[in-house]
This record gives C-alpha cells, structure tokens and sequence, in this order.
C-alpha cells in the first residue's frame, strides 16, 4: 500500500477509534508480523507473509462493524487477533494482500455472570489467565484451563483456531463449551446466536435453538466468516478435590485401555501419556531402572465432595489394576508439594518451549483417536531417526537427543495428540532445510493415517486442504462466497480466497 | 550491530504471548509487562521488542526514531523473564521465590537449560546500537553528558556528592564503604543520612568517598555503555585504591550494577558488596540491631525491581520490617519475584516521565488494597517515583525508604 493511501486509511479509522487506536508506523507493522510461537519453520523464513498495512485496536462490536464496512469499501483484507500465538498463519497478514490488524485485546472484559445461569459473557480479547483470575473469585471456572498453559493467549484465538485445552478429556474442548456468540458479520451486520436471537432474550444463554445451530459456523473459523465481539462459555464450580494419580502398563494396549475406560467413566480431568519406546535414550535410561520398560499413564482426577472422591480414587485403582496397571506413588508427592502436575495451568509455558526445541524449532501437534497413536508416532519416529544429523540447535531438558514424542488425551472420546518436535539450527542453511523437510514429511504422514488437524486451520492449512473431500471444499467456498463476495475476512485461512495464487 | 549477540536468543523467543500479560494466581502474576499494559500496542511488549530485534537482524526494518522510541519505552523490570523462566509458576507455586532462585541452579549442570529468554538484554543491545546511532532521546542524551562531565545523572556539581554527610563526621577511608550513588547523594539524602546513621548506630566502622562516581547501572541501562564503562573502572579503581573490603550500597539499582555489571568490565572485584537491606537484615538474625521505638503502622512493601526480581533479595527485607515493634508488614499482590514495577526503572522516568507516572499510578490501587498507611521501599528511585505518583493522585500514602524506618525505631 502507498503511503499516502495508508495515511488517508489511517485518517478514516481514527474517525472510527480514535487517533491512539490506530498505527501505521514501521515499527508497529513489523512487530505484528509474526504471530505464532515456535513456528519460525513458518514465518520469517516464508516470502508468504507480510507486515500489516494498518493496526487498529476496536473496542466495541459498533467500531468493528464500521471498520469492517470500510474494509469492504476499500477492498482492503481483516484479520482479527488476540495476542497472536496461533501457528498456523492465522493472524499475521499474507504479503500479497496485506491488510487490517484488528488487534482484539482491548476487547478484553467479563460482561455478565449471573449466579445460576452457569455461564459467563465474555469479550473475546481477554487473555485465559486474566478470564480464569476473575472467575476464580467467584469460585467459579470454565473447566478448560487453556492451552498448555499459555495463559497469555486469548480466548478469542482459541475459538477461532479450535483450541484444545489443558483439562479438556474433562470439560470437552473450548468450543465444545460455547453457548453463544456475537459476531460482525463480513457486511458489517451484528449477529447474535441461539437464544440471543430473540429480541425479547437478553441473558439467557442457549445454544441450540431458534433454528440452527449457527454457532458451529464461526467457531475454527480463524475469522473467516466474521469477528467474534463476544461470546458465552459455560461455566463450573471449581472442584474442591484433585489428585495427580499414575500407573504403569505392561504395553501400550492395555494402557489404551485403561485410558478409554477412565475416560469414559468421567473420571480423567487430564491425562499424559509416555510410551516407553519413544522416549529419547536418556530418558530410558533414568526410567527402565525405575519402573521397567513400561508405559505410563499420568494423569489429574478432581471431584466436589470428599467421599466422591474416595471411591472415585478405588474406582481408578480397580480399573486399572484390570489392565495390568501398578500404582505409582506421585500422588502423596504432588499432594505434598501441594501441586497437581497435569491440571495446573503454566507448566509448559514461556521459555520452556523455545529453550527445548531451541531457535527454529518446530513441533507438529496433530490429533488423533488414541489408538492411531502408536502407528503415527511409529511412522514419525523413522523420519527422525533417519535424518536426526538435521535436527539440531535443541536443547532438551535432559538429555542430549534432539526430539522427542509423546500423546496427550485431548478430549472426550479418546481424542489424542502427538508432539514430534523438529528442532532446526538457523545458522546452518542446509540443515535448516532438511528439519523443514523432515518436518512436512512427518506432518504429511500424520495426514495420511486420517489425523485430523489441529494446528493447521489457519493459513498453513495445505496438508490439509488437499485431503478434503471436493464436497466438502465446494461447501465451505459456497459459504464463504456468499457471506463474504470481497473476500476481506482473513483470506487464505483453509486456503479460502487463494484461487488465483494456487 | 550489539543486538547480534543475542541473536540465539531473539531467534529462540517463542511469541507466546506470557510476557504480554497474563494474571495467574498460581503464580502470583497480576499483569506481566508495565509498559504494554499502557501502550497496549504489540511493539510495546517484550515479545514486540523481540520481533523488532529479529526483523533488525533480519534486514526488513532499519532503526530509526520510532524503533529507538520502541526500544526506550521498556522499565527494563524483567517481570516478563520472570514469566518466561521454564515452569516458572509451577515452581513459584512449590517453593516460592527461593526455589524458583535455586532450581537453576542444580538443574544446569544436568543440562537443562532454565533460563529466561534475554529480553531485557535484547532491549539494553538495541538502546546501545541506537547511541551508536545518534538515536538516543534527547533527555537521556543529557544524562549521559552529566555523568561524563559531573559523573552523577542529575548534573549537579560533583563537589556536592556527599554534602548530605556534613556534620555527620564520617570518615574517608576504611575497610568498609557505603556507597549511596547519585539519586541518593543528589535527591534522596534522608535515605543517605538514614543509612549513615544507622552503620555508626551499629558501631560498624565505614567510611563514604567524595569521589564515588554514577556507579554505570543508568548508562547501561540506556545504552551508553562506554560510558559506563569509565565510570565503572573509576569507582572500581577507587575502592582499590582505598584497600576497601566491603562496599555496602544503599540503592537497589548501585547494588545490582557493583554485583552483576561491574565485573564484566572490570573483572573480579577485590571487595565483596551488600545491600544495605542484606546488612541490616545479618544485624537482625543476630539480635545487633537495636530497634528501641515502636512505629504503630501498617506497612506494605514494595519490592524494587533491581533488587528483587534482578539479585533476588527478596527475604531481608522483610526480615528488618518484621523486627520493628509496632510494624504491621501486610504483602501487596502481587509480590515479590511477580511485583508489579514502579515505572520509573530503565531511564523510562527520564526519557518518558508521563508514562513512567502513568504506570507508577496503576500500583496506587494494589497499594491501598493492603490498607497499609506506609509504603516502604528500599531504592530511592522508587521512593521518588511514589511520592511523584501519589502527589499527582492526591493520595496521602506515606512513603519511606526502609533506612527511614530502621533508623527511627533506633532513635538514631
């Protein structure tokens, strides 16, 4: 964009925001030109992304829309954000197009809670650390505890990119929570879903009824079909009793097993799982002379009342000693320290990512039903073992080797996920590439065993795409023609509006 | 360009947002960086900070005034490497601040690397590359004058460095020396008067020198480093020469600068340094101190970011605070290695006083939460920075460096 057209968009938004909303400047653009963490693999070192052309940071639905209806004026794209730590290219602008930051975090309050309707209305900009200190004094929780911990993310991303979350095998994931939502719409209109359509509703939140659910529609949508201004989650009490219980299985199958039954019985409010034989050798060799080589099964079980709890804690021990499982005594450790280790929120966050997989690493979180696990993990563990000379520049907590692997339950009805992490060195160009490479193969492989996306929604969705059904695309295209004809919103989430550059 | 030695470091930072905000109340962190919670604009983060280094080092951005005004608007707090320490709050929730001090330690030689990405050093290279670069704002620019030609950060005359000590009959030379620096020597002299006493009260023999000079942490902070390079072997070469074996600072920032700054340009010091709080805090553990008078007050404090977060002393503190009768020590949240900043660190007062006062008022609250009718510190720059703050609010909140107190209850 010219800079006198940037200077003359600048003056239209700062009619709508104000002047200290809105930026232009060199700075500012390139400091939202990444926006993922530890997905170098993606963004700086791709020609496919950009500076935006302009930030502006809204503070109501009303400024939204009226930006959105200049966007449509001008042509010129929106892309929404939180505090930007997707990986998959969903808030930074493409360079061919570049476009409109809306910066959401300035959208960031607890609008309504009422004792009894057992939900809360949220502002989407608000970070899952500020949403669940608020809560809290209420005693109260949305249940998901927010992804790996990275309390600074918002809950607005997490909507749009599909957000699993810590304590999900519990609560289901984020979206499975939503009641309902207000969004601006690609023509600027204000929609409000579910119960809120109802002119005569005004707190009362209901998510399937006054015709369709077309709530579904924007949630995993990385802003392609509108801006969520607001949204209802549901929410708990906050359980007066946990524990961190683990077991060990003879193999991976009876420790599935166990997992499903646990899962199943609702018992499970989060849950890891180590398989023995992809653990690097530094760990095997800490652990086989400790538990022998068997898998673990580590996991978080919560509940209200202090006798629930008792027998729920038999129950666990009953199921799994059917699968062979031996107790592990974490729990009068974790019960000590007067920690859980699985539910608590920031265990995995800030450094501890970037200083295991060390600059330019990458890990290729993808889902699966837990019994592919194994196959997947297999198939991973062969790419890297075959070019691990490329993997380098890692510094692992213990031990020398350069990746690791392991599942986590995601959700209701074994739903897991697998962490491969492919560190490259970003000094050496060469090697950089082949880490890339192993990187696209193994997610590639995951692809192909039928892994559902996870962290491939936004516009990184390529690996993806190309395994849709042509129906299933048609459909989606439809959609998005007819809701958003100047193709504004975002494009190139899904590989929306990329005709012309495919 | 300086930023190139923290390139590992600038490509390693992972954008996960945790230095941009957050408030855990497992790990007792109300908001994360100051200075984003003001601007709220992405290049006003740590992480911003980050990305703007990555796309210097990368060629797509060139520095220019709006990357200096990036680069200086940062407290230089390190609340968000507190945030970014690996596991931090699982840790703090464990064990505390201490455990989150020590793990570090027993945990490197493993390999295990839990270190904080750099971000306050990434921010401190660009301040440097823009000196070198004539970028550096105005106001700092004078203070980088004043201290190369009357060596403290005000520009007053160097001959009134320790004009506070008149009629103290203080030595000049001894084995001990307090070092007050310059926002004591030349602002805050009760805290000098305070500190003075209270060493003679204790019957300790220490001597204070008329030609200590700004002690480099302000320089370093802003950049000028070869300034403060002199500055530093002048002061470092001062104690020598005087045969000192123990400096005692009574400045948070003095204190961080002798410990961690000083010995990369000048080596291995031949004298070891306290903080006056780590002193005083001996002298309570072993019963030495006399604190005779009673101050009936509820007091809070508020732990300065150079001592706390940057040299972790955190304990003696509120060890001293806890011994004086009558004291009612109540905690602010946040606290210790999460407390939120005053604002004033960094140069940020200098460069960018409104926002320095605009983050200093976003503490009034936290402060008054306590009920606490005293606000206690232990750097002058923060007790100025309070009694700024609260002026302009009209709040009628006390505000005392911790010398203050310990040298009433002693009635010295």
């Amino acid at each position: 964009m010219e800079v006198a057209e940037r200077q003359d968009l600048a003056k239209e938004l700062e009619g709508i925001v104000g002047e200290r909303y809105v930026r232009g400047d060199d700075v500012v653009r390139w400091a939202y030109a990444i926006a993922d963490f530890a997905g170098s693999f993606f963004h700086p070192l791709s020609d496919r992304y950009g500076p935006p052309d302009m930030v502006v940071k809204p503070h109501s639905a009303e400024e939204v829309s009226q930006i959105v209806k200049l966007a449509n004026r001008r042509r010129i794209p929106i892309i929404a954000r939180g505090s930007g730590g997707d990986m998959t290219g969903a808030a930074t602008p493409l360079k061919r197009t570049g476009g409109i930051v809306l910066d959401m975090t300035d959208m960031n309050r607890v609008l309504d809670f009422q004792e009894g309707l057992n939900a809360v209305r949220v502002q989407p900009g608000i970070r899952w650390g500020e949403l669940h200190h608020e809560l809290a004094k209420k005693g109260i929780t949305i249940g998901v505890r927010g992804p790996h911990g990275f309390l600074g993310a918002t809950l607005g991303g997490g909507i749009g990119g599909n957000c699993f979350s810590i304590n999900s095998p519990k609560y289901g994931w984020l979206n499975e929570n939503i009641l309902n939502l207000q969004v601006v719409l690609p023509n600027g209109d204000i929609i409000e879903t579910g119960s809120l359509a109802n002119t005569r509703v005004k707190d009362w939140y209901y998510r399937y009824c006054n015709g369709p659910d077309l709530v579904g529609i924007f949630l995993g949508a990385a802003g392609a079909f509108g801006v969520i201004t607001e949204f209802t989650i549901r929410t708990y009490p906050i359980p007066e009793f946990s524990d961190t219980l683990a077991y060990t299985f003879p193999d991976a199958d009876s420790q599935l097993k166990f997992v499903f039954k646990l899962e199943w019985h609702g018992y499970v409010t989060d849950l890891w799982g180590i398989s023995y034989y992809t653990l690097p050798d530094s760990l095997k060799r800490i652990i086989a002379p400790l538990i022998g080589e068997r898998d673990v099964a580590i996991f978080a079980t919560q509940a209200y009342d202090k006798g629930v709890f008792k027998a729920q804690k038999k129950a666990i021990d009953k199921m799994a000693k059917e699968f062979g499982g031996m107790a592990l005594p974490v729990e009068g450790l974790t019960r000590a320290l007067g920690i859980s280790i699985i539910n608590e929120t920031e265990w995995m966050g800030g450094g501890t990512f970037g200083k295991v997989m060390g600059p330019n690493g990458s890990d290729t979180c993808s889902i699966a039903h837990l019994p592919e696990w194994q196959k997947v993990v297999g198939e991973a563990l062969e790419i890297m073992k075959r070019d691990e000379e490329a993997l380098s520049g890692s510094i692992p907590l213990i031990g020398a080797e350069h990746f690791f692997l392991f599942a986590q339950l995601l959700g209701r009805g074994g739903v897991s996920n697998t962490f491969a992490m492919t560190p490259g060195d970003f000094t050496d160009p060469e090697k950089l590439k082949q880490a890339q490479d192993m990187y696209s193969e193994i997610v590639e492989s995951y692809m192909d065993t039928g892994y559902a996306a996870l962290y491939r929604i936004g516009k990184e969705s390529q690996f993806l795409t190309k395994r849709f059904k042509p129906e299933y695309i048609s459909f989606m295209k439809t959609i998005k023609e007819a809701l958003d004809p100047n193709n504004i919103m975002n494009p190139g989430v899904l590989g929306l509006g990329l005709e012309e550059e495919e | 360009m300086r930023i190139d030695e923290y390139r590992r470091e600038i490509w390693t930072c992972n954008h996960c947002a945790m230095c941009t905000g957050t408030v855990t109340d497992e790990g007792e962190f109300y908001k994360t960086c100051p200075v984003y919670e003001q601007l709220r604009f992405e290049d006003s983060s740590p992480r911003g900070h980050n990305i703007v280094a990555f796309y210097l080092l990368d060629g797509s951005l060139e520095y220019s005034r709006e990357v200096a005004d990036c680069a200086y608007n940062c407290t230089t707090c390190a609340s968000c490497e507190e945030i970014c320490k690996p596991m931090s709050n699982m840790i703090a929730q464990i064990g505390g601040s201490a455990l989150k001090a020590l793990l570090p330690r027993i945990l490197q030689p493993l390999g295990a690397e839990m270190e904080p990405i750099q971000s306050v050093a990434i921010v401190e290279a660009m301040r440097a590359d823009c000196v070198d670069l004539g970028l550096q704002p105005e106001p700092l620019k004078e203070m980088a004058a004043s201290v190369e030609a009357q060596h403290n950060v005000y520009g007053e005359p160097h001959e009134g460095r320790i004009k506070w000590a008149e009629g103290l009959g203080l030595r000049e030379t001894a084995d001990t020396v307090l070092f007050v620096g310059c926002s004591v020597a030349y602002r805050r002299q009760e805290i000098a008067v305070a500190s003075a006493k209270i060493l003679a009260g204790a019957g300790l023999d220490f001597a204070v020198l008329a030609d200590e000079w700004c002690c480099g942490s302000p320089m370093l902070r802003a950049g000028n480093v070869d300034v403060a390079a002199t500055t530093i072997r002048h002061n470092v070469g001062l104690l020598k020469e005087r045969g000192v074996k123990k400096v005692i600072v009574s400045c948070a920032e003095g204190y961080m600068a002798m410990r961690r700054d000083w010995p990369k340009f000048a080596g291995e010091l031949p004298f070891a340094v306290e903080h006056i709080t780590e002193y005083l805090a001996g002298l309570v553990g072993s019963r030495k101190l006399k604190l005779r008078n009673r101050i009936n007050k509820k007091v809070t404090y508020h732990d300065p970011c150079h001592l706390g977060r940057a040299m972790g002393v955190y304990d003696g503190p509120r060890a001293i605070l806890s011994a004086i009768p009558g004291v009612e020590l109540v905690e602010m949240y946040p606290t210790r290695h999460a407390a939120w900043c005053c604002g004033a660190g960094g140069g940020l007062k200098v460069s960018n006083p409104e926002l320095a006062l605009d983050i200093g008022s976003t503490k009034i609250p936290l402060v008054e939460a306590t009920g606490a009718s005293v606000l206690v510190s232990s750097c002058p720059l923060c007790k100025t920075q309070f009694m700024d703050v609260f002026e302009k609010a009209g709040r009628q909140i006390e505000v005392k460096d911790i010398t203050e107190l310990v040298a009433e209850s002693m009635g010295v």
